[in-house]
């Protein structure tokens, strides 16, 4: 005989089907012990109903209205919500942050890695220095690469800073 | 519980979103109970619990644009109370830690006190002391349930969990209680 212990809380709710509440009833009516649990977690039902009364009696005749329409004015009025309740001004700040960041992700680190240097260098020189591509830069030979292009150009001694 | 004429909550929060300051106060004077008594199931803070009420509802108003009318109004707005419920609680939880004091959990105010014992001899407030003992998604599942009517499948829906998730959370939730009322309660 399988027991019916764990469909109690499913019963006092009323969330069993027709065929299952049948054959659950069915069964409480056979089993002195799921009877029993049954009796007992019914109890506990209606006690908890009570505490439910209580607590709704408690926060009854309180309205949080006017707090929330001050708060809401006042976030409004201080440009609050995100600078405005539009998805569309949302997306667009949430997309240029993103932008930005990709921004200085991959850009600055390239223009912070002395090209405008090497630029000056290859004018003066007559070298010819092409962009290196941002891929490169994650290569695993991307520092060998430099350093030999460094060394070639026999310009190590200056440092590169000028 | 509400009557044919009054509109229902997804036009509310239609008329809302187009900046209707009426309706989205029908829709808090409507609801604020409710969530009021939800959270202070879950926090056991009248303060708190009226603080998180009008926070769920600034959070209501500041979604109405992006709300899809699916008539789930009820277990959305229960979402929004839950989870600042539950950020609120691992705040306590978090609070506790540093203030080196183990024996808050997400309880605020457990300790039996003398006031507090001579107050367990009523059924309510063990029930409510029990309750607070439990784990914060059995609790949040029962009290959704028996105390705010919602339907298994409207707390699937408000805490992003399956229906046989939701059954054995109150599975365990009555259980837990059981255990825990053991010779607290006449008839438990």
């Amino acid at each position: 005989m399988k027991h019916v212990v764990d469909s109690i809380p499913a019963w006092l709710a009323d969330e069993l089907s027709d065929r299952e509440s049948t054959e659950f009833q069915g069964h409480l009516k056979q089993c002195q012990a799921c009877a029993a649990e049954a009796r007992a977690q019914r109890e506990l039902w209606v006690l908890l109903g009570d505490v439910g009364a209580r607590t709704r009696a408690q926060v009854e005749g309180v309205s949080v209205w006017p707090e929330v329409r001050a708060r809401i004015l006042a976030e409004d009025s201080g440009g609050g919500w995100f600078f405005g309740n539009s998805p569309w001004i949302r997306s667009a700040l949430a997309t240029g942050a993103v932008a930005c960041g990709i921004m200085l992700g991959v850009v600055m680190p390239g223009s912070r890695s002395g090209t405008p240097a090497s630029i000056a260098v290859a004018e003066d020189e007559g070298l010819e220095i092409s962009w290196i591509a941002e891929s490169s830069w994650l290569a695993e030979d991307a520092a060998g690469e430099m350093a030999e292009l460094w060394f070639n150009s026999d310009l190590a001694d200056d440092g590169g800073g000028s | 519980m509400q009557g044919s004429r009054k509109p229902d909550d997804d036009t509310l929060m239609v008329r809302t979103a187009q900046g209707e300051e009426a309706a989205f106060r029908l829709l808090v004077q409507r609801w604020e109970h409710q969530v009021q008594a939800f959270l202070l199931h879950m926090l056991r803070s009248v303060e708190e619990a009226e603080d998180l009420t009008q926070e769920t509802f600034i959070r209501v108003y500041g979604q109405a644009d992006r709300f899809r009318v699916e008539g789930r109004f009820q277990s959305w707005l229960f979402r929004i109370a839950g989870n600042l419920a539950r950020s609120r609680l691992r705040r306590r939880k978090i609070l506790s830690w540093i203030r080196f004091d183990p024996g808050t959990h997400d309880v605020a105010d457990r300790g039996p006190g003398p006031i507090e014992n001579l107050e367990r001899a009523d059924n309510a407030e063990a029930v409510r002391l029990a309750l607070a003992e439990l784990p914060q998604r059995q609790r949040q599942a029962l009290v959704l349930h028996r105390f705010q009517g919602l339907s298994y499948k409207e707390i699937a829906d408000s805490m992003e969990t399956t229906l046989p998730g939701v059954e054995s959370l109150i599975q365990r939730a009555m259980a837990g209680l059981r255990n825990e009322l053991a010779g607290k309660v006449e008839g438990s």
